[in-house]
């Protein structure tokens, strides 16, 4: 009998839940970020699959040199070589945004996991931790980036652990802010009241209440790692040509510019779309979730 | 006061100690050979012997920080492998420059910023286009903007602003490396005026992202302060609008400004690398990207020290007037 009730009222409950108007994410975005999600959606499209569907390589000479853009056979014109940029630009997008999405997953594992022991744990290791952090995050982010992606040498990869080194910081601040707030939270007290210690409260109880927000925040930040990665390259901290890469097409376009803009100009244009997209795109989602109260 | 001042001096010389650290160790642990860049691929055994006592590559760690701590405190930054000159005496004439352009950047910035922060707080159909426009340049990377304004102003306007270099005169015998100083030193206008043209475009380039964040800071901060009981006091007490803005309006908005400029400061510093190379400006990013392509890493860490350490220097300061100003800053 107390059975039952108990369940009839956890039923109406359920009920009352459901009755509520349950207003999606989607539905609640205005026009433009409707848009910029799209385009977003459409970037990594072409990203993942564009480059087996363009019909030259990106590598391998295919036109006259400098041909401009619309020209027959080249949408986007030829470089100096004569490759095609349409070509190149698609292979590039899809090279910066895998680097981009690496290194802001490596940097959120890595500063989440520094995070939570620091929050978890308390006292002197946090104290210590914090400490650390704190000075990656006084030091000047891009320079420290091209210090050691130099020291590296010249390659995607030491570029990918320049930024990774000086990123994980914010997601340490982040993730130990968010831990220290969930530990006071009812779930983690009856959890700990109930003899649940350590590793398994951790995991079990901790960790799955910060994972949202951390996640949500790595991903908004895709366009900004993008922008830094191509500054990188721009400078020469890259992938060498002839291998196609946004940053460093841009630059070596640079020595042709006046003539053939566009050999400079469309690879910076990519770029930037992808930075507008998702920073645009990731401030909506920003505003909606604090709203929602994620 | 004083104690904030001293806690902040505190935390900077911290700060500028671990940043010699790691990139005295990024030197160490990278994966270029110094010495083979130094004596070129064909030296001989003795030649290479000869340039690791020079380059000091055998003296034990400890001994090869504090030389090279000690020489930076002296303003010797080392030997670049490239040009096997003192890497100081090459940066003589690119840091004026740099500096030049970055004082440029920070004055467009708080221009653009100002003006923009007009556009906002006062909607209408031009405000909207050109924040548009400033929104969109504001979020392209600074060597796209770099190359549109080229492309815009020296292109396809015939010219009307010069786009590479830094004069077309070059620089005084007895100049003091700042060529708008320079020009109105000698008291020749044509060469300052010159000297300011070839700034332009440049500054325009390494500013406009900071100085769209800072109208948008800007803008916030007037409408709150406007709106709040002080701007209402005041107004009831009969002064007229334009003084609440000046005296409640703009100072209180000015102290979120100020730091957001120095947190730019650091992004202006990465921005200004870009566009010297678009604009072959001869200052520390040219430097920097001739360093890159040739593997000279004691000039990469020298140029990386001294825009790392600018940019500490500055948050440092700003931080000091925020907590003269504001007494909250102060007790946090």
């Amino acid at each position: 009998m107390l059975f039952s009730r108990r369940r009839a009222r956890a039923t109406l409950a359920l009920n009352a839940l459901a009755d509520r108007p349950r207003e999606g994410i989607w539905s609640s975005l205005g026009m433009a970020e409707r848009a910029s999600v799209i385009g977003v959606v459409a970037v990594s499209l072409v990203a993942l699959v564009g480059p087996w569907l363009m019909p030259y390589s990106p590598i391998i000479p295919s036109g006259d040199p400098m041909l401009p853009p619309l020209s027959e056979g080249h949408l986007f014109g030829t470089d100096t070589l004569g490759l095609d940029m349409g070509s190149r630009l698609v292979s590039g997008l899809q090279r910066s945004l895998l680097a981009a999405v690496v290194v802001t997953a490596v940097a959120a594992v890595l500063g989440t996991f520094i995070g939570v022991i620091a929050g978890f744990r308390g006292g002197f290791l946090d104290n210590a931790l914090m400490r650390v952090t704190d000075l990656f995050l006084a030091f000047p982010a891009t320079i420290i980036a091209m210090a050691v992606a130099a020291a590296l040498g010249q390659s995607i990869a030491s570029a990918m652990v320049g930024i990774t080194v000086v990123w994980w910081p914010l997601y340490a601040r982040l993730v130990r802010g968010e831990v220290r707030r969930v530990a006071a939270l009812p779930h983690v007290q009856a959890a700990r009241v109930s003899g649940v210690r350590g590793w398994r409260l951790l995991v079990r109880h901790v960790t799955p209440a910060v994972t949202p927000t951390i996640s949500v925040t790595a991903s908004l930040d895709i366009g900004a790692v993008v922008m830094t990665l191509a500054a990188l390259s721009f400078i020469g901290l890259g992938t060498p040509a002839p291998a196609p890469e946004l940053g460093r097409m841009a630059s070596d376009g640079m020595s042709y510019f006046l003539n053939a803009w566009w050999i400079a100009v469309l690879p910076s244009l990519a770029i930037g779309l992808v930075a507008f997209l998702f920073n645009y795109s990731g401030d909506a989602l920003r505003v909606l979730l604090r709203r929602k109260g994620v | 006061m004083t104690s904030f001042v001293v806690k902040r001096l505190g935390s900077l010389v911290v700060v500028l100690f671990f940043l010699t650290a790691i990139v005295f160790i990024l030197g160490k642990v990278g994966n270029a050979d110094p010495v083979r860049t130094y004596t070129g691929v064909n030296a001989s055994a003795e030649q290479v012997a000869a340039a690791r006592v020079e380059l000091g590559i055998d003296d034990p760690v400890s001994v090869q920080f504090a030389n090279f701590a000690t020489g930076l405190l002296q303003g010797d930054l080392g030997i670049s492998l490239a040009t096997k000159r003192n890497i100081s005496d090459d940066l003589s004439s690119s840091l004026p420059a740099t500096l030049e352009l970055a004082l440029a950047a920070i004055a467009l910035a708080i221009v653009i910023g100002v003006v923009l922060s007009a556009l906002y707080t006062r909607p209408g159909r031009v405000g909207q286009v050109l924040r548009l426009v400033f929104f969109s340049l504001a979020s392209a990377p600074s060597f796209l903007v770099a190359m549109l304004s080229v492309l815009v102003f020296y292109k396809w306007l015939g010219g009307v602003l010069p786009a590479a270099g830094r004069s077309s005169f070059g620089p005084y015998d007895d100049g003091t490396g700042f060529y708008v100083l320079d020009g109105i030193l000698h008291g020749s206008w044509t060469y300052t005026w010159d000297a300011i043209a070839h700034l332009l475009l440049p500054a325009f380039a390494a500013s406009v992202t900071s100085g769209v964040a800072l109208a948008r800071v800007l803008a916030d901060g007037i409408t709150s302060s406007m709106a709040s009981p002080w701007a209402r006091t005041a107004r009831s007490l009969g002064e007229s609008e334009s003084a609440v803005l000046r005296r409640h309006g703009l100072r209180n908005a000015s102290s979120p400004a100020l730091s957001l400029l120095a947190v730019h400061a650091g992004f202006m510093v990465s921005s200004l690398v870009v566009v010297e190379q678009v604009f072959s400006w001869n200052g520390l990013g040219s430097y920097l990207s001739t360093a890159i392509g040739v593997g000279d890493f004691p000039a990469i860490a020298a140029v990386c020290l001294i825009l790392g350490a600018v940019y500490v220097l500055l948050n440092t300061a700003v931080d000091i007037v925020l907590a003269a100003v504001d007494p909250r800053v102060r007790l946090s």
